[in-house]
């Protein structure tokens, strides 16, 4: 990946390409890819949806070799939702497809002349790009069936729906998966909006004639890259759990901890979550024709957490949802029919939404009244205003914060106007402290990547000390920059939590990809230093420790059945970036 | 990791006086969806976590070490199966290790384990303090641990609301059936169709459920 694509929305005749050596961004993939060129060219006082805004797009640095799970793509930008700098990232082809092709980045950047909107195909020959006035305002899947006849199903396909189109801050990018599905999101922060403005509909990726990236030292690689796997496959949540329930197994456990929030925060515990379960969704996945219960997001994915839901009658539905989707639209608004909630993914996917953002303002509005909490019709029609861009789907499509705000409530769950995922904070404070402090809003997968005990982070954490949260969020934060920049999927960390052979295999398949002798030091290093980039441009762009906070009602309102508030002094919260 | 210890007697064959349904069924797996949404166990005494999981049920060793990463006694997260106290009332929940953060937040004894400090076991009350008396445990088994442990709990024998089982029994598909051999409620013979779940004679309130291959 030695070449990067810059794509001049505002030259001259429609948008030009330009390949460029990746000079500069050398090493960088990823996260670190995307925070760096945002860092270091977009001006952190400018509107998001502005000429000098740009989005980065970045497959991560293993990303199109052998190496297993290692197919994320990042996005960044500056967020139309939080106004800070933004890395969301998502599985899907795309990310190999780019790795294979030699590209670090591809930069949509300048000022977009008039109404029409492009299309991008890049290919082993080079970058086209047309006007594709044709493909204005379809929904991500109505946009794939148009493709496929032009490009076959092998392509990869990155792409906005009607809410990227409309510019609404609650939009994401779509990546197509290995069934040519636009079901794979680039989800937080509202980066379908800033692809929107760039007047850019999809990007088509082919890279059929492309070889797999070859490791500089192909013995070591290869011998990691095994160690690695089948350190994946024995452990208990990447061998088992994941792969045969997928991520909604939490829903059970987080119920039963009382930090599993219901009608909008409100409680910790939902009577229906059985309904919901990972357990039935599996069960009934295996017993409905064409349903598929364990399902890689793209090919060469060793764990395999993700699935196909299919309806009664044996016909396609969505992907299997997500933990953090059936409960933003299930249990956070009420709704305990899997059916429902594998609709309303679907249509999120569809017109370009983040689950988790449009399930929150669907829980907030049913707060103010405008549905009932348990109106499954009801939320169905909500997303279909928002796609539709109706007056009030434009206020949904802003995000939960926004709603709170144009119906006078204080109860949004939002931080630095992001919507927060699917764990309490009050019962999980661990967890608040990083909603709190994540230099892209309240964000659970910042601190994901559960592996500082073994990379030592800051030197030995004791996590029983009183600091220790503080400490731990912080340590938590770097690892998953870290991880990010890799490509690699977050899912692989609790193996490498619990089996520090597999971490060095990791680390070991990096370095047999790229020649280099990295230690778990260097990966923390780089960890830090996407923090640092990303914490001078949130200041820079107007945010401070008092940004840093979850909303007050978190600290004034106890959550049932534990009773607890969310009471991590402020002075803690401040110390997170003192690195 | 799949649990594999022999089935040890039933420490409570009388399973609290109730109706008493006995089925042969050949992959008690198949149970877990029931067993996620609660169930009762008979307690004699109050007991540790620990005495109650390898004494009476016979869940001991390297299993409940290894696999059982999760455990949740009354919501709150329990590091120590040797300080838990099981008591009238409370509300035992079973699991695997769990994915993310929140998922290793909850495990026991996990290197995050100050990240849910609120909602941890503090208690360390002793057995020793409460009446002698029997009661009955409500227990959920999630994911893994559903499956593994499905046959031995199944064998020890719950307590369950008939209109549970049978929501439980007309959801289930032909595959559940064609692992049914023979159903007895109270010692009488019922057929074990799929079709017949529907004339099944089950008693109003609760009932003991055992099943055994
Ligand atoms: S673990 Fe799941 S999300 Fe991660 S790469 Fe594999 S299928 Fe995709």
């Amino acid at each position: 990946m030695d070449k990067i694509l810059r794509i001049d929305v505002g030259a001259q005749g429609g948008p030009k390409a330009t390949v460029e050596p990746v000079g500069d961004y050398a090493g960088m993939g990823g996260r670190a890819m995307t925070t760096m060129v945002v860092f270091k060219e977009v001006p952190p006082d400018c509107h998001p949806l502005g000429p000098e805004n740009k989005l980065v797009i970045s497959p991560g640095l293993m990303s199109g070799s052998a190496a297993s799970s290692s197919g994320r793509l990042s996005v960044g930008c500056k967020s139309p939702l939080t106004g800070t700098i933004k890395e969301s990232n998502a599985g899907g082809t795309a990310a190999q497809a780019l790795g294979r092709l030699g590209y670090a980045a591809v930069i949509l950047e300048g000022e977009r002349q008039g109404d029409d909107m492009y299309k991008v195909f890049i290919d082993d020959q080079g970058v086209k790009i047309e006007k594709a006035n044709d493909l204005k305002m379809l929904p991500n899947y109505d946009l794939i069936e148009k493709l496929k006849p032009v490009y076959g199903e092998k392509v990869s396909v990155i792409s906005i729906g009607t809410a990227g189109e409309m510019r609404f801050s609650n939009s994401s990018i779509a990546v197509t998966d290995p069934e040519f599905r636009p079901t794979r999101h680039c989800g937080r922060g509202g980066v379908g909006a800033v692809m929107g403005s760039k007047g850019i509909k999809c990007l088509v990726v082919d890279a059929s004639n492309a070889k797999m990236r070859q490791p500089v030292n192909p013995e070591a690689f290869k011998e990691s890259n095994r160690k690695f796997v089948e350190g994946l496959k024995q452990h208990a949540v990447t061998g088992q759990g994941l792969p045969t329930y997928g991520t909604n197994v939490l829903t059970n456990v987080l119920n039963e901890a009382g930090g599993y929030p219901t009608y909008n925060f409100r409680e910790g515990r939902y009577k229906h979550h059985q309904t919901l379960s990972g357990e039935l969704q599996a069960e009934t996945m295996k017993n409905r024709e064409g349903g598929q219960p364990t399902h890689g997001c793209h090919r060469g994915c060793a764990i395999q957490c993700s699935g196909i839901w299919t309806d009664k009658d044996g016909n396609y539905m969505t992907k299997q949802p997500e933990y953090e989707t059936v409960w933003s639209h299930g249990g956070n608004c009420g709704i305990s029919d899997l059916d429902a909630v594998a609709k309303l993914d679907y249509l999120d996917d569809n017109y370009g939404l983040d689950t988790i953002e449009m399930g929150v303002t669907i829980g907030v509005a049913m707060e103010a009244g405008v549905i009932e909490f348990g109106d499954a019709e009801g939320a169905i029609n909500l997303v279909h205003e928002v796609g539709k861009g109706t007056p009030l789907g434009r206020i949904l499509g802003a995000g939960a914060a926004t709603t709170a705000r144009c119906y006078g409530l204080e109860r949004a769950p939002v931080v630095k106007g992001q919507a927060m995922p699917a764990y309490d904070p009050r019962s999980v404070k661990g967890i608040g402290v990083t909603y709190a402090t994540s230099t892209m809003g309240a964000d659970h997968t910042a601190g994901y990547a559960v592996a500082t005990n073994i990379l030592k982070v800051g030197g030995d954490v004791d996590p029983l000390k009183v600091e220790g949260q503080a400490e731990l969020s912080r340590n938590l934060q770097v690892a998953t920059a870290a991880l990010d920049a890799t490509g690699f999927c977050l899912f692989v960390a609790f193996a490498i939590l619990d089996q520090p052979e597999t971490f060095s295999a990791m680390v070991e398949t990096i370095n047999g990809m790229y020649g280099l002798s990295m230690t778990g030091d260097d990966v923390v290093a780089l960890g830090q230093k996407i923090l640092k980039m990303e914490q001078e441009f949130n200041k820079k762009a107007g945010f401070g420790p008092e940004h840093d906070r979850l909303p007050r009602y978190f600290s004034r309102e106890p959550l049932t059945p534990h009773n607890v508030v969310f009471d991590v002094p402020s002075e803690e919260l401040d110390k997170v970036y003192n690195f | 990791m799949s649990y594999t210890a022999d089935f040890p007697e039933p420490y409570d064959k009388a399973l609290g006086n109730l109706p008493l349904m006995l089925m042969r069924h050949d992959a008690p797996e198949l149970f877990s969806l029931l067993l996620q949404g609660g169930f009762l166990m008979p307690v004699p005494e109050p007991c540790t976590l620990r005495e109650f999981l390898c004494e009476l049920v016979g869940v001991c060793g390297v299993y409940t070490e290894k696999t059982i990463q999760t455990i949740f006694l009354d919501g709150l997260a329990i590091d120590d199966l040797d300080t838990a106290l099981i008591r009238p009332g409370s509300r035992l929940a079973l699991s695997a290790a769990m994915p993310g953060l929140a998922g290793a937040t909850m495990r026991r004894g996990g290197y995050y384990r100050k990240m849910r400090e609120g909602i941890s076991q503090r208690s360390l009350e002793s057995a020793q303090d409460q009446a002698k008396d029997p009661f009955r445990l409500q227990v959920r088994l999630y994911n893994m641990v559903g499956r593994d442990l499905a046959g031995l709990f199944l064998h020890q024998g719950i307590l369950t609301p008939s209109s549970d089982f049978r929501q439980f029994l007309m959801s289930q598909p032909q595959k559940f059936f064609d692992h049914l051999h023979a159903v007895e409620l109270d010692g009488v013979s019922l057929p074990s169709t799929q079709e017949s779940v529907g004339s099944w004679p089950l008693p109003d309130e609760d009932l003991g459920l055992r099943v055994a291959d």
